[in-house]
């Protein structure tokens, strides 16, 4: 039986199915970061014998517009991985209903904040 | 047969008498061999008749006797009383509305794994001897068929104690079991049925059931090989 | 038609009591014929004993080696020591196949060969690997597999309801009266056919395997209606029971190649069965056990011996026998794969019980009239299938073939019978008991009456048995029923009270284990699982003979004119060797 993906979502399934994504595609993501900001962005001489990051290497790298896009990416999938995350965690924890409705209209704020903050770091560190 | 002094507290509640639980403590000496459930029958059958609780095949199969022993979802005739040190609290199954001292009522636990439609459904005619299956089609059901329904599982869940019309483990597992049995053609209502908020998405894998099931079934992995079948079959 | 104001009603055309496998099988049979079938229950189903049972269910299907019907009706023939009847036995087998080809379409998940076929296993007894398996579960699935073809077929379920008197007027069966243990009071199921399943009644014994609800509940109610039971005594002692819990290490320990050793760390059953060796069955193993144990040769010269697996290897032990490995590891600490598991024998099995015809109809005399409308089968009941001594596997077959017999006896019945009504009082005797329990103001506690009872059952009517043993545990047993008489209980109230129920349960079981050692006392010869050592040989010239035994005011009346059914000129009795 074939279901449409909105009917579906309403099951929950396709927020598990996300969370997986997510998962998956933080793991990757938090490899190429470090690979672009802690190996590719050292070269400003040592400290203590070990190599510093360059405050110049991050800033080009964080203007290139690809890199832009996956630094958006990452920052998408980590918000709703996370937000996701906790929704369960309240969602199993906690049984009154005022203090869930609080908690969750708490995540939804702090989870657009965040994203705002963070579109926002992207966007003009790179300009 | 070396015995040993042990304070037992059990909770219990009389419902005609009690507004709510209470601990009642029992100091005895006891043979260090017994199980709790022999523990439980020294108490009932030598000091307080009136103490009630299920027990029956006292050798981990009938699934009657599960029970909250110190803290954990533990089978009763199974449980060593050696396997603990000084006082021995005991509680009935967290979860369930509490009938008598440690008898809970799991009418509802039943009508949620009735609700999976437990049974082989059939659409093709059944063979003049067997079905023919495989050992390692066999060996995908043959844990899941190794549920007792004692209800340890359903009753450590946390998503379960948050919302009462999950279905819960035991039920998931059951449905589980008759999804990957190759010789059932039920399948296509079976996902449709757990493929709900309130079924097999509300699991969001504690691997509390796991831990308390007493017969090492790996419920949570279970679990997660049906959300993959689900999404398969729905999307 | 007035009733008690705390008693239920329910009428319907047939009340099965027990909801094991012969219980389920046969409210399966009913519901598919549209008819209104309820099981009253003292557990939750699947809580019922017929799930502890392990090894597996006989059936000649060759799915390993070559078998037969006719190998598999010699063996049981020979398992019963020639006591069992053959048109039953031959019965049975021609219909073993079918059983199994029927629960494994039903959905039992079966081990399976290579070829994708049902796996069978080699049991004690049989001659060829006859016991169809799910590695250790066996009972397990089945009784869960026809549990729930029973709720999709809309089968009414009381559980937690103790039956606490059969209803019986003009020679016909019409109903039980039941307390409902969840919340007290009686409920009255008034039906066209009873069916009593309420399976084995090893709780009597001290040493047993037997779970706390097996308490032949339904014997003493047929020994209360002044009707017979037969062959009681005969009672299968099981070779390895855990040391001093008597709960059951599967016969599929041996069947997988399991040794017993000694003290000397001797293969002893070399010396009482050499080609079977393990592989006998089980009166002749317990015997031999029996035997080192009491000549000194026990563990340390202790009242136990090994099963030692540790040769089968890791692997095999994991795959085919994972539970009882957890038993083990549980109950003693010991590791079967490393360590040998001190076992003792332990009462199993009741070959006897309430005498019933090829039909499961209940029988009231040698001559075999039945009482209309009451049917028994499992366990509980005496066909005579297994005789003087149970082979391994056939208990399941049993349950599961003649539950099925019995359901299509009693739709037939019912089609074609009007309903007995109830008398005015039917509820008087079921209260009466309920308040002599309740109200009495005696000083006896119930479990130190059972204790006493069970302690001396293992010791003078246990694996060997002697006159002058048996006529003590006659006097005990008379003092314990006068005892009986000033029981009363802790719990006064309605809801889950355990002392009633159990306190009621200890009476059944002083009633039928007179009849047992009465039985034991007279016949005074050695067949099957009943050992005598005053008289150590088996008599085909006395002892062709079933035992009717009533409850009389004046004691047991026993008759011994039921004779046994033997095709003399296929099965003739031998001499029982392995």
């Amino acid at each position: 039986m074939k279901k449409g993906l909105t009917e579906t979502s309403k099951t929950g399934a396709i927020a598990w199915l996300l969370q997986r994504i997510t998962a998956v595609i933080l793991f990757v993501l938090l490899i190429v970061h470090y690979i672009g900001y802690h190996m590719l962005s050292k070269g400003v001489g040592k400290v203590d014998g070990a190599e510093q990051i360059s405050y110049e290497k991050v800033k080009a790298l964080m203007s290139s517009p690809f890199f832009n896009l996956i630094q958006f990416l990452f920052l998408i999938s980590a918000l709703y991985h996370g937000v996701n995350g906790l929704w369960t965690v309240i969602e199993d924890y906690v049984s009154n209903k005022g203090w869930r409705l609080f908690l969750y209209s708490l995540l939804v704020v702090v989870g657009i904040s965040l994203l705002f903050v963070g579109t926002m770091t992207i966007l003009k560190v790179g300009a | 047969m070396a015995k040993e002094k042990r304070n037992i507290k059990i909770l219990r509640y009389n419902p005609k008498t009690d507004k709510k639980p209470h601990w009642k403590s029992y100091n005895l000496e006891l043979d260090s061999e017994l199980t709790i459930l022999d523990v439980l029958n020294e108490i009932h059958w030598k000091i307080d008749g009136s103490l009630a609780y299920r027990r029956s095949c006292r050798s981990a199969i009938c699934g009657s006797c599960a029970m909250k022993i110190n803290g954990q979802n533990l089978l009763a005739c199974e449980t060593p009383m050696h396997k603990f040190k000084g006082t021995i609290k005991i509680e009935p199954l967290p979860g369930f509305p509490i009938l008598k001292d440690l008898v809970v009522d799991m009418d509802g636990f039943f009508k949620k794994i009735e609700r999976v439609k437990p049974y082989l459904i059939l659409d093709k005619p059944t063979p003049i001897k067997e079905f023919i299956q495989t050992p390692e089609e066999f060996d995908n059901i043959r844990e899941a068929a190794t549920c007792i329904l004692c209800g340890a599982c359903t009753s450590s869940c946390p998503s379960l104690w948050a919302n009462e019309d999950y279905l819960g483990p035991a039920a998931l597992l059951k449905s589980y079991r008759f999804i990957f049995d190759t010789r059932d053609d039920g399948s296509v209502d079976r996902i449709d049925i757990v493929n709900d908020k309130n079924g097999i998405w509300r699991c969001h894998t504690i691997f509390n059931c796991m831990e308390a099931c007493p017969k090492n079934i790996k419920i949570t992995e279970y679990l997660s090989k049906l959300k993959v079948k689900v999404l398969e079959n729905t999307i | 038609m007035k009733f008690n104001k705390e008693g239920r009603y329910h009428k319907l055309d047939a009340v099965i009591v027990g909801a094991g496998l012969a219980g389920l099988r046969a409210a399966l049979e009913i519901a598919k014929t549209g008819k209104r079938v309820a099981i009253v229950t003292k557990v939750y189903p699947t809580r019922s004993h017929s799930g502890a049972a392990q090894g597996g269910i006989a059936a000649a299907l060759g799915n390993v080696a070559d078998d037969s019907l006719e190998m598999h009706m010699f063996d049981t023939i020979k398992g019963s020591d020639y006591l069992g009847d053959q048109d039953i036995i031959e019965f049975f087998v021609n219909e073993a196949r079918k059983t199994v080809y029927e629960l494994e379409n039903m959905g039992v998940p079966f081990s399976r060969t290579e070829d994708g076929k049902i796996n069978q296993r080699p049991f004690g007894g049989h001659q060829s690997p006859r016991a169809c398996f799910s590695a250790d579960i066996t009972g397990h699935v089945l009784l869960h597999t026809l549990y729930e073809q029973c709720v999709r077929h809309k089968v009414l379920f009381f559980n937690e309801f103790q039956v606490f008197s059969l209803l019986i007027k003009n020679n016909i069966a019409n109903g039980v009266v039941a307390w409902d243990i969840r919340h007290g009071g009686f409920h009255t199921f008034h039906a066209k056919a009873v069916l009593l399943a309420t399976g084995g009644y090893g709780r009597a014994f001290e040493i047993t395997s037997n779970a706390h609800a097996n308490t032949g509940d339904s014997l003493a109610l047929i020994l209360e209606n002044g009707l017979p039971l037969e062959d009681m005594e005969f009672v299968q002692f099981h070779p390895t029971g855990v040391y001093k819990h008597g709960i059951l290490l599967s016969e599929a320990c041996r069947g997988e190649g399991g040794y017993l050793t000694n003290g000397k760390g001797e293969r002893f059953m070399e010396n009482y069965a050499k080609d079977k060796m393990e592989l006998a069955p089980r009166d002749v193993v317990s015997r031999s056990e029996q035997t080192e144990i009491n000549q000194g040769r026990g563990i340390d010269g202790k009242d136990y011996v090994y099963l030692d697996m540790r040769h089968l290897g890791s692997k095999k032990i994991l795959d085919r026998l994972p539970q009882v490995r957890e038993l083990a590891l549980n109950y003693l600490k010991v590791d079967m794969i490393t360590d040998p598991v001190p076992i003792q024998p332990t009462a199993h099995y009741s070959m006897g019980g309430i005498p019933a015809n090829i039909n499961t109809e209940v029988i009231l005399d040698a001559k075999g009239t039945v009482v209309r409308g009451l049917y028994a089968a499992g366990e509980a009941a005496c066909l005579s299938l297994h005789g003087g001594n149970r082979l391994g596997t056939n208990s399941l077959q049993d349950a599961a073939t003649f539950g099925r017999v019995a359901g299509q006896s009693i739709s037939k019945f019912i089609a074609e019978s009007p309903i007995e009504e109830l008398s005015q009082n039917h509820l008087d005797n079921a209260n009466g008991k309920v308040s002599a329990l309740r109200d009495g103001k005696g000083k006896e506690r119930h479990s130190e009456i059972r204790e006493e009872l069970q302690k001396n059952m293992t010791k003078l009517v246990g694996v060997f048995r002697k006159e002058e043993d048996m006529l003590k545990l006659k006097s005990i047993i008379k003092g314990l029923q006068e005892r009986f008489k000033d029981v009363s209980i802790d719990d006064k109230g309605d809801v889950y009270n355990m002392d009633l129920f159990e306190a009621f349960e200890v009476g059944n079981l002083l009633e039928f284990s007179e009849v047992m050692v009465e039985g034991a006392i007279a016949r005074k010869e050695s067949r099957g699982a009943h050992f005598r050592t005053d008289f150590p040989k088996r008599d085909d010239e006395k002892w062709m003979k079933h035992t009717l035994a009533w409850k009389t005011k004046d004691g047991v009346k026993l008759d011994f004119s039921k004779e046994v059914v033997t095709y003399m000129d296929r099965f003739p009795p031998i001499e029982r060797k392995y």
